[in-house]
């Protein structure tokens, strides 16, 4: 696979008078793609779109090549796994993941054995003839990637796979998901839960009041917050006079100080980690920690959001 | 078996377990036995005519209204007005949808499969009907009365669940109020203006249906001219023709539904309006 797994060029959708997803252009790329922003930001829009159910009002989608709208060849190579926690009454793991292994083309026998074979996959080997409704939220998370996995897509589309899952769940889900990644599987997966998608990836998509925000690896994204400050947290013995020194920089903005802390916000980050050394010689100072604040994709999204 | 059938099928089967798996089918068929058991009760206790001609025109005056004209909108009514929005407001339409099987052939499947369980549930009624009485008249059922007198009824009412099916399955596509405005439609038009003479009831289904019902119902029952008469149906066309015309209604009414399928958008737990 050469291009992009993922190419919008002014997508937008329309509902009624209501803008779910707004001129957006990006390319998803192979591996592990998260797609983050608040509840709201028309995160399942574009994924509704990604994965065919919906129709662009402008624009296009393109999906490994194809435009996925009405387009059943294209939608084999997907696997949808959706964020409604939605099952038919009385059918076991199996008898599901079966059922949609049939409806996506395979034999009734091959489903069968391919669905066991997912539902071992995603960890429900003991429970896949247990009927469905007495599935805990986990059991019933997996169940649905075991369906987006039945017909071995080339691209998982997730949406909010992680939600309503139990800690332990969540960790054995990301193990699941990276797995799948690393086998080969492109993946997008969404989420409003920042460190949630911080753990799977550093390669995000932030989306907000349908409009793509940013794209690419966090450092990159990082390289587009030039103008503005970064944050920055010392930890040292004596704060308030390093505080005193750093506050006289001239790409240092800001600077609060804590007991044995200062967090303060630069313009440069590159000057200011070339000068702090001889600001901490210069106060007498023993650094215990130096991080920046805005590694963490959390502030990234907040700026983003705002600006 | 080809990949798109076979996907058909379980797409017919997963409605089947959707539709078996909630009250509708169990309530209408046991309304059909219902109506049934009073055919018994009404042969074995109500008094004797003195023509006992009149026996064969309470038969088919009971298949008429209680089955054709009741159960036959009823049953297809229920089965198929929520054909693809219940899916979608339990959630469960994304698993199809989002499947390499085109969503017509998606429609299609599930409207088959509503269809032959309304089909079975009439057809099963009609034969209890026709069993029961014959029982409450102490005789045994025969397979020449089966043939002769139930299976107009019995093709009708499939013929009905075909055309009435497709329709009500149309208008559930459109609108949320698909029920309601079946029951409208079903009930007050095709009623009313089916008992209203000359032209206007020929624009109903029903018209149709009960030309195919009666095409054999001077075999033996009562006069052909006395049983029209009396249910007020003198106008009735031929057989062929009537099967023909409802087939030709309903094969219109599931081409607009698979180009509606394929238009509209459905996401999430709802329909998408329009742009």
């Amino acid at each position: 696979m050469s291009g992009p797994v993922i190419e919008a060029r002014g997508l937008s959708k329309w509902y009624g008078a209501v803008i779910g997803l707004n001129d957006v252009t990006c390319e998803v790329g192979p591996g592990i793609t998260g797609l983050l922003g608040p509840n709201g930001a028309g995160k399942s829009t574009f994924l509704r779109l990604v994965s065919g159910q919906l129709r662009p009002s402008a624009g296009e989608v393109r999906v490994l090549g194809a435009t996925p709208w009405n387009a059943p060849e294209a939608l084999g190579r997907i696997g949808f796994c959706p964020d409604e926690d939605a099952f038919w009454d009385g059918l076991s793991g199996l008898e599901f993941v079966t059922a949609l292994g049939r409806v996506s083309g395979l034999p009734r026998a091959r489903a069968r054995e391919r669905a066991a074979e997912v539902l071992e996959q995603v960890g429900m080997k003991e429970h896949m003839g247990r009927r469905i409704r007495g599935y805990s939220k986990g059991m019933r998370q997996r169940t649905k990637l075991a369906q987006a996995l039945v017909h071995d897509p080339a691209l998982l589309v997730l949406d909010e796979p992680l939600t309503g899952a139990d800690p332990v769940g969540r960790r054995e889900l990301r193990a699941l998901i990276q797995r799948l990644a690393a086998a080969g599987k492109h993946v997008i997966v969404s989420s409003h839960v920042l460190h949630e998608v911080e753990a799977l990836t550093s390669t995000v998509l932030l989306i907000a009041r349908g409009r793509v925000l940013a794209a690419g690896q966090v450092q990159e994204l990082r390289a587009l917050l030039d103008e503005h400050p970064h944050r920055i947290a010392i930890r040292c013995d004596r704060a308030r006079e390093l505080a005193r020194t750093v506050v006289a920089m001239p790409h240092v903005v800001g600077v609060d100080v804590e007991a044995s802390a200062v967090h303060l916000r630069t313009t440069d980050p590159a000057a200011f980690y070339a000068a702090i050394p001889g600001a901490l010689l210069e106060v007498g100072a023993t650094l215990e920690e130096l991080a920046s604040e805005d590694d963490d994709l959390s502030a990234l999204f907040q700026y983003l959001v705002r600006r | 078996m080809s990949g798109q059938a076979g996907a058909m099928l379980a797409v017919a089967e997963l409605e089947l377990r959707r539709m078996l798996g909630g009250p509708r089918p169990w309530v209408l068929g046991a309304l059909a036995l219902g109506v049934a058991a009073l055919g018994f009760v009404v042969r074995r206790f109500a008094p004797a005519p003195d023509d006992p001609a009149a026996w064969g025109f309470l038969y088919v005056l009971l298949l008429m209204f209680l089955f054709l004209q009741t159960l036959g909108i009823l049953v297809p009514l229920l089965h198929t007005s929520g054909l693809v929005r219940d899916d979608l407001e339990e959630g469960t339409l994304v698993y199809l949808f989002t499947r390499p099987l085109p969503k017509p052939l998606v429609f299609l499947a599930k409207l088959l499969a509503a269809g032959g369980l309304s089909a079975a549930i009439l057809a099963a009624g009609m034969l209890a009907f026709h069993v029961a009485f014959a029982l409450g008249a102490g005789a045994s059922p025969s397979g020449a009365g089966v043939t002769t007198h139930l299976l107009p009824f019995v093709a009708a009412g499939a013929l009905g669940v075909a055309g009435y099916g497709a329709l009500f399955a149309f208008v559930g596509l459109l609108t949320r109020r698909g029920l309601v405005l079946g029951i409208v439609y079903g009930f007050v038009s095709e009623l009313v203006l089916a008992n209203i003479p000359a032209v206007v009831r020929q624009l109903t289904l029903m018209h149709y249906l009960r030309s195919v019902a009666l095409s054999r119902v001077a075999d033996g029952l009562s006069s052909e001219e006395e049983v029209r008469e009396l249910l007020g149906v003198l106008d009735l066309v031929p057989a062929g023709q009537a099967a023909l015309t409802v087939l030709v209604v309903a094969g219109v009414a599931v081409l607009a539904s698979l180009v509606a399928v394929s238009r509209i958008e459905f996401a999430g737990e709802q329909q998408v309006e329009g742009d």
